[in-house]
């Protein structure tokens, strides 16, 4: 075997075997939280986030509460999760959910067009 | 042609305005969370460490140059009636696509053709072709059913095409354009999710490539106009399996990425088409960085926000998607100059040489750019499969199929971008030694001329890696 067959060699081992890493990247067992729900106090006004908050970072399978109020009535959406509320002025809604996917989600007011707000980040353990 | 050409492009640029609640997020929003440090850090070094491992490790190699070898290690014939099925199959999937687009709900996520479109066929058919083999000159649609014509046409006459001269200076470069237009319709045009959009954009693509057919011949277009095929085709060089036509389909085994090494330079057209899809393949994920969308909100300072000027930031991403293939062309001419002075070649002919080793490099950060997208978008297919116009039908018990975001942790995301990227390179480092101790006599010159090269290499994939290390954000100077 002439060198440039073992390069050929080496190169397709390491394709293969990433080929095979893929194949078996799966998710990892879900682990179950029984801890406090983190929570986070977002405001709306003026169509963004009060306090110049960009990422809500929590991690994976920790039960996250966020808390919305606003200044006008407002529809905010959660992408990935898919979960929306209707915001009224004078009142607090919450999205109440488990993080059991990782990424990063933005989070949009929609409307007439679909602005971010923020991005909620869940971080693998 | 020229005015043909001119008028697809203004009835493409005239879709977003045939309706449809278009925004521009739907389907190529992507949930990766970016790189972490740690993992940015080992993939860097490892692609540094491994340029100088593999130049210690083929360098003297021999001192003269050598033929690039024949590495087919298996050969046999594609059965007819498979090729006949699965050529109806993939006519049957147009036909459905675009009667889907015409007829089937607006809504992108209850009508089939957006994602079967967009994330099906163009992400994971492009898996397919990069890493199994390229099937697309077996099933193309349009091809098959031009041929299927013909036959059909024979008592008749002897064929349905004019065959004029292709001139030859001509070369992709219709593939060029088409692809720029293609680019442009991916990842800038508003509506381009809407189905009916996309079902429009597959009709008028159809009579061009048709159109092309019947003045030049359907294998003279399939080599330089139908950009499918010639995409794929460059795609499909890095697969192991390899489709060939003689009268029948033949097919072979080749070890990985054997099919980037060349013993003929690319035609200068082809070299610039490959710089175009490598380009806009960067383009697409810096798109999504903070440093872009840094530098929309300095443009836009002056006067106002994304939002209220939507075309203005059209023309910006368009500009971007322009400037991106050009700068990579201009350093790589840059390189090739470089190399030509040290070996005393021509560049013209180096220019057509070196160009597919850059290819790995694109493939392995389109997988760790798309993989997630197509592990949880791909899924939308499972109940759409079902349900494909939107109707309520449940055809095959699938339509309540949930979309499943956690099917792939982020970890195993990061590690399989760590591993793509530095396989990538290394490949990439390998056709590119491969290459050069095929062209030049003098190893030392060989040795030499691929510095400049190894260069690029290196700052071509840590681009790629910033960008997987960058968290995704959409404009928004609000």
């Amino acid at each position: 075997m002439s060198r440039r067959d073992t390069g050929a060699l080496l190169v397709n081992i390491a394709v293969v075997l990433t080929a095979i890493y893929i194949g078996s990247a799966g998710t990892c067992p879900a682990q179950t939280a029984t801890a406090e729900p983190r929570r986070f106090d977002l405001r709306i006004e003026n169509g963004r986030i009060t306090d110049h908050v960009k990422t809500v970072r929590v991690q994976r399978d920790e039960a996250v509460e966020l808390v919305w109020s606003a200044d006008r009535r407002t529809i905010v959406h959660l992408h990935g999760y898919s979960i929306e509320v209707r915001v009224n002025p004078g009142e607090t809604q919450i999205m109440a959910f488990r993080a059991r996917a990782t990424g990063r989600f933005p989070i949009e007011t929609h409307g007439d067009r679909h602005t971010v707000l923020l991005y909620l980040e869940v971080h693998p353990r | 042609m020229k005015q043909a050409a001119m008028v697809f492009a203004a009835a493409l640029i005239a879709l977003p305005a045939l309706g449809g609640d278009a925004h521009a997020h739907a389907l190529a929003q992507r949930y990766d969370l970016p790189l972490p440090l740690g993992y940015f850090l080992v993939a860097a070094g490892a692609v540094v460490v491994m340029t100088f491992v593999i130049l210690a490790l083929f360098w003297r190699d021999s001192d003269k140059a050598v033929e690039v070898p024949d590495y087919t290690i298996l050969r046999g014939t594609v059965p007819d009636p498979v090729v006949a099925s699965s050529q109806l199959l993939a006519f049957l999937a147009l036909t459905l696509l675009v009667v889907a687009g015409l007829f089937g709900t607006p809504d992108t996520f209850k009508n089939i053709t957006p994602v079967a479109v967009w994330v099906i066929w163009w992400v994971g058919f492009g898996f397919l072709t990069a890493f199994i083999g390229n099937i697309w000159p077996l099933i193309n649609p349009w091809s098959s059913a031009f041929g299927l014509a013909e036959k059909l046409a024979r008592p008749w006459t002897s064929g349905l095409s004019f065959r004029a001269n292709y001139p030859r200076w001509l070369g992709v470069w219709p593939s060029c354009a088409f692809f720029l237009l293609f680019a442009w319709l991916e990842l800038v045009a508003p509506g381009r999710d809407v189905p009916r959009n996309m079902a429009i954009a597959i009709l008028t693509y159809s009579v061009f490539t048709w159109t092309g057919f019947i003045i030049f011949g359907r294998d003279t277009w399939l080599k330089s106009g139908e950009v499918f095929a010639v995409a794929f085709g460059l795609f499909g060089r890095f697969a192991p399996l390899n489709f060939t036509n003689d009268g029948r389909w033949r097919v072979s085994l080749r070890p990985f990425a054997t099919g980037l090494l060349t013993r003929t330079p690319l035609e200068p057209s082809m070299t610039a088409f490959s710089l175009l899809m490598l380009g806009t393949v960067t383009v697409d994920g810096f798109m999504e960085t903070p440093l872009w969308a840094a530098v929309v909100v300095w443009v836009f300072a002056g006067f106002g926000s994304v939002d209220a000027n939507p075309w203005a930031y059209m023309a910006m991403q368009t500009a971007l998607l322009i400037a991106g293939p050009l700068i990579l062309a201009g350093l790589y001419l840059v390189v090739i100059a470089l190399m030509a002075r040290i070996s005393r070649l021509k560049s013209a002919n180096l220019s057509g040489l070196f160009v597919l080793s850059l290819i790995p490099i694109a493939i392995a950060y389109h997988l760790a750019h798309y993989f997630s997208l197509f592990a949880i978008a791909g899924q939308f297919i499972i109940p759409l499969a079902s349900d494909p116009f939107g109707y309520g039908w449940d055809l095959f018990g699938t339509m309540l199929y949930r979309i499943d975001i956690g099917i792939v942790d982020a970890k195993s995301i990061w590690y399989l971008s760590v591993v793509a990227i530095v396989t990538g390179h290394i490949i990439a480092v390998w056709v590119g030694h491969v290459t050069a101790s095929a062209v030049f006599r003098d190893i030392r010159a060989a040795s030499r001329s691929q510095y400049p090269m190894l260069v690029l290499m290196v700052t071509y994939t840590m681009l790629s890696l910033w960008i997987l290390a960058q968290p995704i954000v959409e404009p928004n100077t609000k």
